[in-house]
């Protein structure tokens, strides 16, 4: 009996030592098991790259909302495969910046890190006023933090109103804080977004600020007048300084943006056609905007045909293939025998390597401003001469940028511009009766006049342009039979929230919703909204 | 000590002059079963005396008896046999098998062979003759309808594919429900075999390249013994919580004549049962709404051509000939997928098939007829054949046994076959007098050319049947895919300016069939080698090792699609498993203990397993630069991302080491108890977690042996009553306790980001499981009749799961300890012997199993957990909600009102009403709307003999279960069910065309509309099948319209048997033993739920959501022959 005891005692003491080596053999063989402020920043600045589903959604349900292209068919795309991108890619995000925020807080360099919690304050406030403009009310102080403990793990929703007037500060503050002198841990290459540069970053969220500010002005005018001023007499975005992915900077291909379009069916609808052609000429002989030529292309007899942005009886079908990668590529004309309308410009989609994804432009930043001062929006009397400055220069930023864009794109050869334009084929912007901006302009005229031209400054921005036509309903709009996109387009007020948010958070959505389904819920106005 | 040596000394002496003083017979002679074969291991021992031998390796034996007495033979599983001793030295004696379980030995955990009365839990024994007699196969196949309890399900797929075995139900919310496969000791996860880019996992699309049980020869099985649930498996701890399924190879046997065996197995395989079709109307979908009669478009030279696709597919057919384009504009300007989604170009809505000559899509006159064989022009017949040659024999010394088994498989679709080659080798040998060791070991060579694309994929022939392909449809293509040159021959409007007006649904069909081959290669090693013996008369031991040694390997040849060569793709893939185990097992047992009625036997042992799993997966995804030369790299292109040339790599390595004690206590023969213990150390689970323990009791009371039950003695034979209760634990997958960052580039340089799944904020524990199990095995009229009931409940707790979040909280998934699930359910197996005489016997065995599954709870405030889809939201998902039973089937579904189904009008770009379609919740709020779960499931399987002719049958059965049926549900909605002829065919309501034709076409959909007036609109046929039907898209469909109730009785093993006699086998010489069966497998449903020859075995995947079918392959019925010959 005793040997047997001893036995299973030593074989006991074999199997309690062979547990030793269990950790080696559990360890994770590949993935990192640290990382550092510089890694996760860079994660970060990586998120800003578009989601897929974000842009084939915007491509078939945004520019058709916007107007800023028409559609020729359904592309079976769904709207909540864009809340489903948008909003994890958001929160993954969140949790990132929490996660940040808490190496910074345990560093003991912490108080050589406020250019870092400045630059992070930054991004989040842009991703968060995104989110937050395309799904109104979102969790957003207690959320990304489930790392903390369950009680993180189904948070509450904010309103938009309580975000709004957080991220104002967080970019007023983090402005402030952002400092060049020395001392500053600084994250080297890792800042891979704007390399370091302090001034820029600056500027970029006093740009964020009027953005943002003028946003809510018309719902929160007391909260909203201050950051404008100030932002005002700080300095903005200039010339050159136009915020975005740039692709060819960080050695990026755009992949998702070529998928999106050539799934898409928009062609040049006649409200955009509206705004850059002085008529109807398939020649294009009335067109004065070097935009157009840019955002637009001939159908596939080389004619400029409006798509009619709500289609009538007239209405032809277009079963043209334009976004078709290896026909186009083959031959530029090939855009399928069928394909009766403008197209919005092949190349726009087609490149992956030069053009950005754009956050805010320097011609932005005028429109804003040109804003601000048509309606007096900083507490001092409108000011329509500075207004028309602002305005005019805008436009021309705009066009000098895309112009830029489709030179520096080495995928554009067709119609493909060799020099910005001189003055005088910018002549336009203060004598198209479309375009100029009238001395004694009221607000009415004036603001028509900056939205459309931001509106247009937005093509590659669209849900931009649809934060535009939500907060002052005075975006360019067509007005034959506008019964159709009253039915099939001004229904949409924002996005629905994310599946697994309904499902996993579901009594907080309830309440942020009051328990509407989802068709209603789509068709209701964010806080700020007209 | 000395006194009480001596005094022992001289009573032995005296006993030996006592025995001497009687008077002995020296009795010799041979045992052998009923069919002559020789019985080694019979004990043979003289009544009422300790007195005994056992039988040698020929069966024979010598003893010494006092005259007049009375020798007993007994042997487990054989009836016990007493033969009083005359005057005769020689006593030749034919011993019988024990049909019932009285003294049945079954193998239970660890291998240790125990009496069936001595057990307090379910198991159930299968033969090896059983597994193979209806020529199943696989291994898994052959258990079909013969375990109560235990459901065999093929997935949608052909021979090779995957088999899902499911005992007593789901134990895991999210995990593996499959048994452990112990195979002579080596535990084996029957897990399927990886391929790049592949997801096995997934209901929608997959390739099925089988599972590990797939590659072992059931020829070369000795019995297989399924132990039922956590009870019988608590020595495997909780991998074998799902079950066990104990795998005992053949070994050696004493045999007469050369002791060589063969067989050789035919099977034709036929594939025959395709889905019901309407054969009157062929392509168009817009067309069926624009006038009563559909016509065909016109050529410019007024010839009636073949319709086309999609509106920009540049047919030539423009303006007002839109309309026959399958996805036409419909009447008022609406695209035809916004009214009916993206139904796929197999609708049929189009033009009655008379005939007519009409030029079809590549510029030939075709006759425009109906194509009733279309869905079969893929296949063709198949056959497997096998040879199994095996050489046995045994002697005083050991015995040995070698087989060879050969089998060629041609599938049922082109291009696609199997071979596989099995050496077995299993002996032992006699050590010493007390040490006996044994080894076997199996060598599998396995090779298969490709595996047919299933489900929701683009090359998938089963989604083609009815999403791609409309009624008319001639398969030309296999004729056209090929260019003469070698080349691919692309259908596309270049070579066909009609345009192909199949979509992208079956251009590349033949092209992938052919050109684009996987070479599927699998080497096994499997082998065991254990040694067992008597330490003293008190004190046995027993150890092994095992180790199971697999490498696969993929070679994925994309043929260039280009004469030159060099437009081709590659993949180059290697797996391999390594698994080993070593285990001991000590035993002291007592019988009589003190004197008293109590048997005990108390156990130590220890075992320890491993596996290492590495892959590693490469990718030339072309152009080559060396034309048709297949190797990585051999690629020329720039390469823009490292990511496109680095092979992919896997790895899972893990250890379990246990320790385990057993102790048996019996009384009287009648009672029996037995406890377990085990521990075990995972290096899954964090350090300070990893080591838990779990118990097991059950206890076994045979009430017949035990109670005077007077006159019920007559009819009641044998009667046992038991309990059981058992514990179980185990830990999770590798690689989990770690927190790992995502890590990626961007501008150059590393960047990361926090995991997606959060780890617990405390350690995991391992998940836990408490089963409780009591039965009843009776047996009554000299055992002509059986029955063995359990019933069983499982809770399953602590279940490591990565249960979903919210996003919000920054996390897709928590992984954590939660959940607990449980099962109820009960089994049983009837068995009786109807008829028994001399040369005319039959049998029949019933057995049927019902199991509840139920999750109790999850995490706090969440309460489901999402198990599959096919299509997301716009499609069906199977997910488990607290509350609810596990199988549950979510989708759209109608919305009522007062009761009433609401309808809305359907709208064109003016406002006109153009159609009436059902409303449905939103896509986002998907409802149950069926539930797969069967009421009950078993076999019945019977066996008549007479003379020498034997006939055996087996049909199983399924009885209750909902399918999501996208089969049915596509056929519907692209007319090609039969149901959608009645309207068309003038059996409607009376309808007025656009064109202002009027024909019985008409349809009212059956509801109310918001308003609560009744719907009273007639509206086209289409509305009633492509509006509520037809597929996925931003239109939302009722889903619950295609849940169909799937119950069947198939009848599934038939075999004939002629056993040629003995006399004139002996005339031979050489000889010993023929057998010739016919054989017919799958041979025909006795009775289905499903409509239009839905096939009811064509579930998409072997996970756990089993309610979803889409691109089912038809239903294949096999017929065989077999010989089999002992020389």
């Amino acid at each position: 009996m005793k040997k047997i005891f001893y036995t299973a005692l030593s074989v006991m003491l074999i199997f309690s030592s062979c547990k030793k080596g269990f950790e080696e053999t559990n360890r994770p063989w590949k993935d990192a098991t640290t990382a550092d402020l510089n890694t996760l920043y860079n994660g970060v600045v990586k998120s800003l790259v578009l989601t897929w589903n974000e842009q084939s959604v915007g491509n078939s349900w945004i520019y058709p909302i916007t107007q800023q292209a028409a559609v020729v068919g359904t592309t079976g795309y769904r709207m909540d495969a864009a809340s489903s991108d948008i909003w994890k890619d958001y929160y993954r995000t969140l949790s990132n910046f929490r996660k940040m925020d808490k190496m910074i807080a345990e560093s003991a360099d912490q108080s050589k890190m406020g250019n870092i919690q400045a630059m992070l304050k930054v991004l989040r406030a842009y991703k968060t006023f995104k989110l937050t403009d395309i799904f109104g009310d979102i969790p957003y102080f207690e959320a990304g933090k489930a790392a903390d403990g369950n009680a993180y793990y189904r948070v509450k929703f904010d309103s938009q109103k309580a975000i709004y007037e957080s991220l104002l500060d967080d970019l007023k503050s983090a402005e402030a804080a952002l400092s060049t002198s020395g001392g500053q841990v600084s994250l080297g290459a890792y800042e891979t977004f704007l390399n370091n540069d302090i001034a820029k970053w600056k500027k970029f969220a006093n740009s964020l600020r009027l953005r943002y500010a003028i946003r809510m002005y018309d719902v929160n005018k007391t909260g909203a007048q201050s950051h404008i001023r100030e932002a005002m007499a700080l300095p903005l975005l200039a010339e050159g300084e136009d915020i975005g992915i740039w692709p060819a900077k960080v050695g990026l291909t755009l992949e998702g943006r070529e998928w999106a379009h050539s799934g898409a069916k928009y062609r040049m609808g006649t409200t955009a056609w509206n705004l850059i052609s002085s008529n109807n000429n398939p020649d294009g002989s009335g067109i004065f905007d070097q935009r157009a030529k840019i955002f637009f292309e001939t159908n596939v007899s080389g004619k400029w045909v409006p798509r009619e942005q709500n289609p009538i009886a007239s209405s032809v079908n277009d079963g043209g293939d334009p976004y078709n990668r290896s026909n186009r590529d083959a031959n530029w004309d090939n855009k399928g025998a069928t394909n009766a309308y403008s197209n919005v410009n092949y190349y726009l989609g087609r490149d992956m390597n030069t053009i950005p994804e754009l956050m805010i432009t320097a011609a932005e930043v005028n429109f804003l401003k040109a804003e601000v001062y048509a309606r007096g929006m900083d507490g001092n009397a409108a000011n329509m001469v500075s207004a028309k400055t602002e305005y005019e220069s805008g436009i021309r930023k705009s066009v000098n940028f895309w112009t830029k864009i489709a030179m520096d794109a080495p995928l554009w050869i067709v119609n493909k511009p060799t020099a910005l334009p001189t003055a005088a084929e910018l002549s336009w912007i203060s004598t198209n009766p479309k375009v100029a901006f009238p001395v004694g302009a009221s607000e009415a005229v004036a603001t028509k006049l900056i939205y459309a031209q931001l509106w247009l400054d937005n093509f590659r921005q669209p849900y931009e342009a649809w934060a535009l036509l939500r907060r002052t309903q005075a975006t360019p709009m067509e007005t034959v039979n506008a019964e159709y996109y009253t039915a099939n387009f001004a229904i949409y007020k924002r996005l629905d929230y994310e599946q697994n948010e309904k499902v996993y958070n579901a009594e907080n959505v309830s309440i942020a919703t009051n328990g509407v389904n989802a068709q209603t819920w789509l068709a209701t106005k964010v806080w700020w909204a007209k | 000590m000395k006194q009480l040596y001596l005094r022992c000394v001289s009573i032995l002496l005296f006993c030996l002059v006592a025995a001497t003083t009687y008077a002995q017979t020296r009795v010799t002679g041979k045992v052998t079963d009923q069919s002559g074969q020789p019985l080694p291991g019979v004990s043979v021992t003289e009544k009422g005396t300790k007195n005994g031998t056992s039988t040698d390796a020929n069966g024979s034996f010598a003893i010494s008896v006092a005259q007049g007495g009375v020798l007993t033979f007994k042997s487990v599983g054989l009836l016990p046999k007493e033969v009083s001793i005359g005057t005769s030295t020689t006593l030749n004696v034919n011993m019988e098998e024990d049909q019932q379980a009285l003294t049945e030995v079954v193998v239970t955990a660890l291998g240790v062979k125990r009496e069936a009365k001595s057990l307090g839990y379910s198991v159930q024994k299968v033969g090896g003759d059983d597994l193979v007699k209806g020529n199943a196969p696989t291994l898994s196949t052959g258990l079909m309808g013969k375990v109560a309890g235990l459901n065999v399900s093929q997935s949608n797929g052909i021979e090779g594919g995957s088999q899902r075995v499911v005992i007593r139900g789901n134990t895991s919310i999210s995990g593996n429900n499959q048994p452990l496969y112990v195979v002579d000791g080596m535990p084996l996860d029957n897990s399927q075999v990886s391929s790049k880019d592949n997801d096995i996992n997934s209901v929608a699309s997959y390739k099925d390249w089988g599972t590990v049980m797939n590659f072992l020869n059931p020829e070369d099985i000795e019995d297989v013994t399924v132990l039922k649930g956590p009870t019988a498996a608590a020595l495997y701890g909780a991998r074998g919580g799902n079950g066990v399924i104990l795998i005992t190879t053949k070994k050696g046997k004493m045999k007469e004549g050369l002791g060589i065996d063969y067989s050789y197995t035919a099977r034709s395989n036929d594939p025959y049962r395709y889905q019901e079709m309407q054969n009157t109307y062929g392509y168009g979908g817009a067309i069926g709404l624009y006038s009563a009669v559909k016509t065909l478009p016109k050529d410019a030279d007024g010839v009636e051509r073949y319709p086309a696709a999609d509106i920009w597919s540049n047919s030539g057919l423009t303006g007002d000939n839109e309309r026959y384009h399958s996805h036409g504009p419909i009447p008022g300007g609406l695209n035809s997928w916004g009214a009916f989604s993206w139904y796929g170009t197999g609708a049929s809505w189009g033009a009655k098939m008379d005939g007519r000559m009409i030029r079809w899509w590549d510029g030939t006159m075709r006759p425009y007829s109906p194509q009733p064989d279309n869905l079969s022009s893929y296949y063709r017949t198949g056959n497997t054949q096998s040879h199994n040659v095996s050489i046995s024999g045994a002697n005083e010394i050991g015995s040995l046994r070698v087989s060879y088994s050969r089998q060629d498989n041609k599938a049922i679709v082109n291009n696609s076959e199997f071979a596989n080659n099995t050496l077995n080798f299993g002996g032992n040998i006699k050590v010493s007098k007390k040490v006996n060791a044994e080894v076997t070991g199996s060598y599998i060579n396995y090779n298969r050319l490709n595996s047919p694309t299933i489900g929701n994929a683009d090359d998938s022939w089963g989604k083609f049947s009815t999403y791609g392909m409309s009624r008319d449809y001639q398969n030309i293509e296999q004729f056209l895919y090929i260019n003469p040159d070698g080349s691919k021959h692309k259908l596309d409007n270049s070579n066909y300016p009609m345009s192909y007006p199949y979509g992208g649904y079956g251009r590349e069909m033949y092209w992938k069939l052919y050109q684009e081959n996987t070479y599927f290669n699998h080497d096994q090693l499997l082998g065991t080698a254990k040694i067992s013996g008597d330490l003293t008369d008190w004190l046995s031991f027993m150890g092994r090792a095992s180790a199971n040694f697999g490498a696969d390997e993929m070679e994925k040849k994309f043929k260039p699609i280009d004469v030159a060569g060099l437009d081709g793709k590659y993949g180059h893939e290697l797996y391999k498993t390594t698994d080993r185990n070593l285990e001991f097992l000590l035993t002291a047992h007592k019988d009589n203990l003190l004197g008293s009625k109590f048997n005990t036997s108390f156990s130590v042992g220890g075992s320890s397993w491993a596996t290492n799993y590495r892959a590693i997966q490469g990718w030339n995804d072309g152009p080559f630069s060396i034309p048709f030369q297949y190797f990585l790299g051999n690629i020329n292109k720039p390469l823009v991302n490292a990511s496109d040339i680095q092979p992919k790599e896997q790895r899972s390595r893990q250890k379990i080491n246990s320790v385990f004690g057993i102790a048996n206590i019996s009384y009287d023969n009648f009672l029996f108890l037995e406890l377990t213990g085990r521990n075990d150390w995972s290096s899954t689970l964090p350090s300070a977690t990893n080591s838990y323990f779990y118990p097991a009791a059950s206890l076994s009371y045979v009430f017949t042996e035990h109670l005077k039950l007077g006159n019920m003695k007559n009819w009641l034979d044998y009667g046992k009553f038991r309990i059981a209760y058992a514990g179980s634990a185990s830990g999770t997958d590798p690689y989990m306790t770690t927190y790992v960052y995502d890590s990626g580039l961007f501008g150059g340089l590393p960047s990361r980001a926090v995991q997606e799944k959060l780890l617990p904020l405390d350690l995991l524990k391992p998940q836990r499981s408490k089963s409780y199990e009591g039965g009843v095995d009776l047996s009554f009229l000299k055992n002509r009749l059986g029955l063995t009931f359990t019933y069983y409940k499982v809770n399953s707790t602590s279940q490591i799961i990565d249960m979903g979040l919210a996003p919000s909280s920054g996390f897709g998934a928590a992984r954590t300890n939660v959940g607990e699930l449980e099962n109820k359910g009960y089994e049983f197996t009837l068995r009786g012997t109807v008829i028994k005489k001399d040369d005319f016997s039959w049998d029949l065995t019933l057995n049927g199993a019902h199991n509840q599954n139920k999750l109790l709870n999850l995490m706090e405030g969440i309460n489901e957990y999402n198990l599959n889809d096919i299509f997301g939201n716009n499609g069906v998902r199977m997910k488990v909600k607290v509350g609810e039973n596990y199988g549950t089937i979510y989708g759209t579904d109608y919305i009522y009102k007062d009761g009433q189904r609401l309808v809305e009008k359907v709208k064109d770009v003016n406002g006109n009403v153009v159609g009436t379609r059902y409303v449905v919740n939103a896509a986002s709020d998907q409802v149950p709307i069926g539930n797969a779960v069967p009421k009950l499931t078993g076999g019945l399987s019977t066996t008549f003999r007479y003379k020498n002719f034997s006939l055996y049958g087996l049909a199983d059965f399924k009885w209750g279960g909902d399918i999501w049926s996208g089969s049915y549900s596509t056929a519907m909605g692209n007319g090609l069910a039969p149901a959608t002829l009645l309207e068309r065919d003038g059996g409607g309501l009376p309808y007025t065309y656009p064109d202002g034709t009027k024909a019985n076409h008409g349809v009212i959909l059956d509801g109310v509309f918001a308003d609560g007036t009744k719907n009273t609109d007639v509206v086209n046929y289409m509305w009633k099948y492509a509006g509520v039907y037809a597929a996925w898209s931003d239109i939302n469909m009722p889903r619950s319209a295609a849940i169909l109730e799937n119950s069947w009785i198939k009848l599934r093993e038939l075999r004939l048997t002629y056993q040629v006699p003995k006399q004139i086998l002996q005339k031979s010489k050489f000889v010993q033993n023929l057998s010739l069966s016919v054989i017919g497998r799958d041979l025909f449903y006795i009775y289905t739920s499903l409509p239009d020859r839905l096939n009811p075995e064509a579930i998409n995947g072997i996970g756990n959501a089993q309610g979803i079918e889409f691109g089912a392959m038809p239903g294949v019925r096999s017929f065989g022959f077999s010989v089999n010959v002992s020389f």
